[in-house]
Order: structure tokens, then C-alpha cells, then sequence
């Protein structure tokens, strides 16, 4: 059976989008029942609501989901809309969820992984999707601990969810459950392999600063200083050129800025991962979406537009490479909000970007708080600032 | 059989790829002090310092336990 993906975008209150997207999808699949429709929801549409029309409409499929910053497809990209993806063909799709990341993560991520089958006869590939809310302050945590339950060769992608910058409440969902403080892990069966690429465009802007005092995802300290007084003292020239002070920052206007200045923990020659802060505490503290052990050693981060559409090329690019140069039918995108505010009406040009090299297939995607890449060999799957795309076989 | 030997530095470039290159080195070189590892470890030696390393709290520990999975499956099959 062919590969056939739908991706639909919608706005309007969470019934309206709900409609148009069902009808957008029944336009395109007809009677064929889809493995999977994926939903990102901005907080104007409550993604319980997007989920439970979803699964109404199709009650054997996976329907899953998690909230945005800002959601696309192909066709350009929205703020307070849903997008949706929904794929039909030769997979299988088995999913689970569970809450409970901040107390427990292992617990956590052992409950949404239980009753995933670890093969399927007539299935070569095992492909996995995961969702989770960053505000549990642990991504890199889940998505290593969903790794080793997985087993070595299963590729992961994903996206941590959002919350349009508020930085208040995150949401993941499966078929009519959507909650906070949640995973959602599918695992999709295939017999061509789908392909994951990721990359970034920051570079350092600061020095090394050394982390000292942290406890789990919160950083109080750098360099002896509470952690806000440093990223602003050292960020402050280069949010000048924009006519941005980081001492006359709004609540609102804060998580925003810290989305393009992000931390840099060096991995290698010139080559860095990059973590996010979400938030600023008492006393200057940072919290991170995963954990920042004290003592790490970081720079801080920024990117220019050009780099931001670059690196979103060759996420796609690298998608492609792992399927062996074989045509793809289209793909999910988990994309960092920090890249939208870099390129602000230029966004489309990054979208556009990986249309073009994949073909011009059809896409959807969100604007995440952390993105997910995992393949065979790596030794890290949590990631900021990326854009990941996953590649379906046509 | 003689177990292949791998640097030290191996271990830490596995940890280095969630916690950073600067903390990983640190942690590593600290449990080899404290459990008395020298420069090269066979993959009995690197699986004892990495459990060792597990017992951490959080993303460090963590971590450690993820990549004992991988020596397992790549340098244990040496």
C-alpha cells in the first residue's frame, strides 16, 4: 500500500479548527483509515478538544498530540491555529502515555513504554515519536531512559511541547487524554525505514562560564553569580543591535529572550549541544528543560537568520540521507521556537526550505520548547534551538 | 581471552555528548580516582566505573546508565 499523508491547518475556537481539519482529512484519505494523525495545538484550541474530535472521527487510528508555539505546514505557517498529520499506508502504530515526569521520570517513562510490543512479524523497522512537556525540567533524562527501553536501533524523533511562550502549562495527548507533566510514546512499525535529521545554527557568543550551583534542571549560579545577572551582562550587546534591553524585559517578553540566547554545553571541536532556558526564578535562578548538572561548563548561544534556514535544509538533507536517497511521501517537523522569533516573518522561508528539499512532499509541525533526535550509536537524543524532520517512505 | 583496552577518554566522550565535554571529563577522572581506574579499562573496568557514576542523582546518573548500555553492546562484543 502506498504512503498517503494528509496535513491540514486550522483556526478559530478548538470546534472550529476540529471541523475543518476532519474535513480536510476526509477530502484526502476518503474511506482508507489513516495509522496515525498527529495534532500540535496552539493554547487557543485546548488539544484534549482537537484529541477527542480526532478520535471520534477515527477511532482505529493513533491519534496523538501535544500544544505549540506556533504551528505550519507546507502550505506556510500560523500562530494560534492547529496543524495536523496524518498518515496512511503499510505501518502499525502502538502508542502509550503517562504523567508523572517531575517525580519520577524513569517510573514515568517504564509506564508509556509497558504495553509497546517490541516487534511485529512482517515489520522490519521500529521508528519511535516522543512527546513530552518540557516544564518537567528533564527531556534529555526521558528521552535516554525511553531509548534504552526501546532498544538499540530504534530511532527516536519528537518534540517537547508549548505553550505560545507563556512558559505556564505544557500538553501532551493520546487519543482523548491530554495532560501536562506527561509523555507520549508511539512506535511505528514499517518495513521501509523512516529517516531523522537534526541540526542547528547557534554559535557562541560568551566565553566558557562555569555552572556553579544547580540542582536538577535549575541553574542559580554561574561563575558565582546568580545566573540571570550573567546571561543578561553577557547577552546585553548583542539584543542592543535589535534595541532590546534585558534589563527592561516584560514577564512576557522574557521567555522570548531567552529562547535566542541558549546555553552551549561544548561536546566537541567547535561542535556544541544546546539547552534552553524556559524561565527565570527568585533570586535570578534559570530553569532548563532537562537537567544541567553543576559544574558544566557553557557558552552562551545566538544565530543569525541566514544560519536558522541553513540548518533547516540540512536537517532535511540528513532525513533524506538516512533512507537511502528513496523517495519520501512527506514528513513531521519539530522545530524550535527560537527559530521563529530569529526569523520572525522570514519563518516561512525556513518551512519553505525543507519543503524544497524534500521535494516539495507535504510537511506538518510545531514550534517546540526541545526537540528529540535519536539514532543507533548516539549517546544524546534531547536538543534546543534544532530543527528535526522525520521522514516517511513513500 | 584478553579483553580489549579502550582510554579513559572514551568514556568521557560518551558522557560528554548530554552533560558537556568539561563535566564529563571531571566526573569521569573523579571516579577513576576514587575506585583507583587507570588510563585504559577493559569493559568489565568501564562498566564498573560507570555504575559507579549511576549512582548520581539526575541527569548524570542517568546518563551513566545509558552508557552502559552502549559499552555493553559495542565494546563487549569485542
Amino acid at each position: 500500500m502506498d504512503t498517503k499523508i494528509v496535513t491540514a491547518i486550522a483556526g478559530g475556537t478548538a470546534d472550529e479548527a476540529a471541523d475543518q481539519l476532519i474535513a480536510r482529512t476526509r477530502a484526502g484519505f476518503g474511506e482508507v483509515t489513516p495509522a496515525m494523525l498527529i495534532a500540535f495545538a496552539s493554547t487557543s484550541q485546548p488539544l484534549h478538544t482537537i484529541l477527542a474530535r480526532l478520535r471520534h472521527e477515527y477511532p482505529h487510528s493513533c491519534v496523538m498530540g501535544s500544544s505549540s508555539s506556533g504551528e505550519f505546514t507546507e502550505a506556510g505557517d500560523q500562530k494560534g491555529a492547529v496543524a495536523l498529520f496524518a498518515v496512511a499506508g503499510d505501518f502499525k502504530v502502538f502508542a502509550g502515555m503517562a504523567i508523572g515526569l517531575r517525580a519520577d521520570v524513569e517510573k514515568t517513562v517504564q509506564h508509556a513504554v509497558a504495553e509497546l510490543p517490541a516487534a511485529l512479524p512482517g515489520y522490519r523497522h521500529r521508528t519511535a515519536i516522543l512527546l513530552l512537556d518540557p516544564l518537567a525540567g528533564n527531556g534529555e533524562e526521558a528521552t535516554l531512559i525511553a531509548s534504552s527501553l526501546l532498544g538499540e536501533g530504534v530511532r527516536l524523533a519528537g518534540g517537547a511541547a508549548g505553550d505560545d511562550l507563556k512558559m505556564q502549562a505544557t500538553h501532551v495527548g493520546l487519543n482523548d487524554w491530554a495532560a501536562s507533566d506527561a509523555l507520549v510514546v508511539a512506535v511505528i512499525f514499517s518495513n521501509a525505514a523512516l529517516g531523522v535529521g537534526v541540526c542547528h545554527g547557534h554559535q557562541p557568543l560568551s566565553e566558557p562560564l562555569k555552572v556553579t550551583r544547580a540542582e536538577a534542571a535549575t541553574v542559580y549560579e554561574i561563575d558565582g553569580r546568580p545566573a540571570w545577572d550573567v546571561w543578561a551582562e553577557k547577552t546585553r550587546d548583542s539584543a542592543a543591535k535589535r534595541n532590546v534591553d534585558p534589563d527592561k524585559l516584560s514577564e512576557a517578553e522574557l521567555g522570548g529572550y531567552l529562547l535566542r540566547y541558549e546555553a552551549g554545553l561544548a561536546t566537541g571541536a567547535d561542535e556544541y549541544k544546546i539547552r534552553a532556558p524556559l524561565s527565570r526564578g527568585p533570586a535570578g535562578a534559570l530553569s532548563f528543560a532537562c537537567g544541567i548538572p553543576q559544574g558544566s561548563v557553557i557558552r552562551i548561544t545566538e544565530s543569525e537568520p541566514e544560519r536558522q534556514v541553513q540548518s533547516a535544509r540540512t536537517a532535511a538533507r540528513r532525513a533524506l540521507d538516512q533512507t537511502g536517497g528513496l523517495p519520501v511521501a512527506g514528513a513531521l517537523v519539530f522545530d524550535c521556537i527560537c527559530r521563529n522569533l530569529i526569523l520572525e516573518k522570514d519563518f516561512k522561508t525556513a518551512v519553505h526550505a525543507i519543503s524544497d528539499e524534500l521535494g516539495g512532499m507535504p510537511l506538518a509541525g510545531f514550534e517546540t520548547y526541545g526537540e528529540i533526535a535519536l539514532d543507533a550509536g548516539d549517546m544524546s537524543g534531547f536538543h534546543n534551538t534544532t530543527t528535526v524532520v522525520l521522514t516517511f517512505p513513500k | 581471552m584478553t579483553q580489549a583496552m579502550h582510554p579513559r577518554q572514551a568514556l568521557a566522550d560518551m558522557l560528554g555528548r548530554s552533560l558537556g565535554a568539561d563535566k564529563a571529563i571531571a566526573t569521569v577522572n573523579l571516579a577513576a580516582q576514587q575506585l583507583g581506574a587507570g588510563e585504559n579499562l577493559n569493559s568489565d573496568q568501564a562498566l564498573r566505573l560507570l555504575e559507579h557514576i549511576a549512582q548520581q542523582p539526575g541527569l548524570v546518573g542517568i546518563a551513566a546508565r545509558f552508557a552502559k548500555s552502549r559499552v555493553h553492546l559495542v565494546w563487549g562484543a569485542e
